[in-house]
């Protein structure tokens, strides 16, 4: 019986070479695989910074930490980035009485930021999977912008973020950043 | 008890989260445009009084004489934010060694005296004693007044100096007096 099997696999090993021979040979056309992935849609995870508080009279205050980050991309185009951008008011408001304001200003890259204007904050780029976080975005009250404070109290200002998927790597030359 | 106690730590652990602010986060697809807002807040005192005072800039005093003397003005009081009561000053006082030391040989000195702009430069019972320190601004509610000295050298020191680069330290400091009145 077991000779027979190895003679029915030497056989049919046979007769399947023979097979192959003759495709090499005589075939003028053949099959093509098409093949198709389902990926879903994109999506990440945009962690901001938790809120804080500046002691009062202090000039310079770091509102980001790091800790502004793009987690967990899926299905990321490689020829696409992820921007998390940040927006700020340019006041802090008296919380029992918004007319009562105090000025700052946000510094970034050693840069001021209008109010109102998106800066980028954090960005992955889908080419080489990096992400990166900027630091640098200062509260500046100037001595003068404290001493304007027509009243104590609690004072707040909002910074807002949000994030989209660019369908482009971003020129950090277009950006005004850099990957470093 | 032994059930109570892992469930008491649980609780303090969940309390000393709560008192921490917390990052938030958020989900996003392509399509969405959700804004995340994180709230940067800061609590001003009533009425917290602060102030900064300006100091005059380093001189340099002229060699020789009576052509020694140098203005010390520009001290001023400045106040940043609150407001003086009717029983608060805030006075600026600067204190001196009167030794100017050689840059290089830090054996050779040279003895300096400040003096009150009013009082005769040449006479040392005039002048102010080092290491004390003397009110130089005074600012109240309502005004504010300044006497800033001069610096003068004694004819007799510098004749006995050796040739150098000379540098001293005059030091400037404020507080808020509670005046009662």
């Amino acid at each position: 019986m077991k000779k027979l099997l190895s003679f029915l696999l030497i056989l049919a090993l046979l007769s399947g070479l023979s097979v192959i021979a003759f495709a090499e040979g005589e075939s003028t056309g053949g099959n093509q695989a098409v093949k198709a992935q389902i990926t879903g849609a994109p999506s990440w995870v945009l962690t901001i910074p938790a809120d804080q508080t500046i002691e009062f009279m202090a000039e310079e205050t770091d509102i980001v930490h790091h800790a502004c980050s793009i987690d967990d991309p899926k299905h990321i185009p490689a020829d696409c980035t992820i921007n998390a951008s940040l927006t700020h008011t340019g006041n802090f408001t008296l919380k029992t009485d918004a007319s009562k304001t105090i000025p700052f200003t946000l510094n970034a890259f050693d840069e001021d930021v209008p109010a109102g204007t998106p800066v980028i904050a954090s960005q992955y780029w889908g080419d080489t999977r990096n992400n990166h976080c900027y630091a640098e975005f200062n509260i500046v009250i100037s001595r003068d912008s404290w001493a304007s404070a027509e009243q104590g109290g609690t004072y707040t200002t909002p910074v807002t973020y949000t994030s989209e998927l660019v369908d482009h790597i971003v020129d950090p030359a277009d950006g005004g950043t850099d990957r470093g | 008890m032994k059930k109570l106690i892992p469930l008491l730590l649980a609780l303090a652990l969940l309390l000393s989260f709560g008192s921490t602010a917390l990052a938030s986060s958020h989900e996003y697809t392509p399509d969405d445009s959700a804004k995340l807002s994180q709230t940067i807040t800061t609590v001003i005192p009533d009425n917290k009084l602060t102030w900064y005072l300006e100091i005059p800039a380093d001189i340099t005093i002229k060699q020789g004489g009576y052509d020694a003397r140098v203005d010390l003005t520009n001290v001023e009081i400045v106040v940043d934010s609150g407001v003086l009561s009717d029983k608060q000053k805030i006075e600026a006082s600067l204190t001196y060694d009167g030794v100017l030391t050689d840059e290089d040989n830090t054996d050779n000195k040279i003895n300096y005296l400040l003096s009150d702009k009013n009082a005769e430069p040449e006479y040392e019972e005039t002048a102010m004693k080092t290491g004390t320190a003397y009110v130089v601004g005074t600012k109240t509610k309502d005004a504010e007044t300044y006497n800033a000295p001069d610096a003068w050298v004694t004819e007799y020191t510098w004749d006995m100096a050796e040739i150098g680069n000379y540098e001293g330290t005059v030091v400037y400091s404020s507080k808020l007096v509670e005046t009662g009145a």
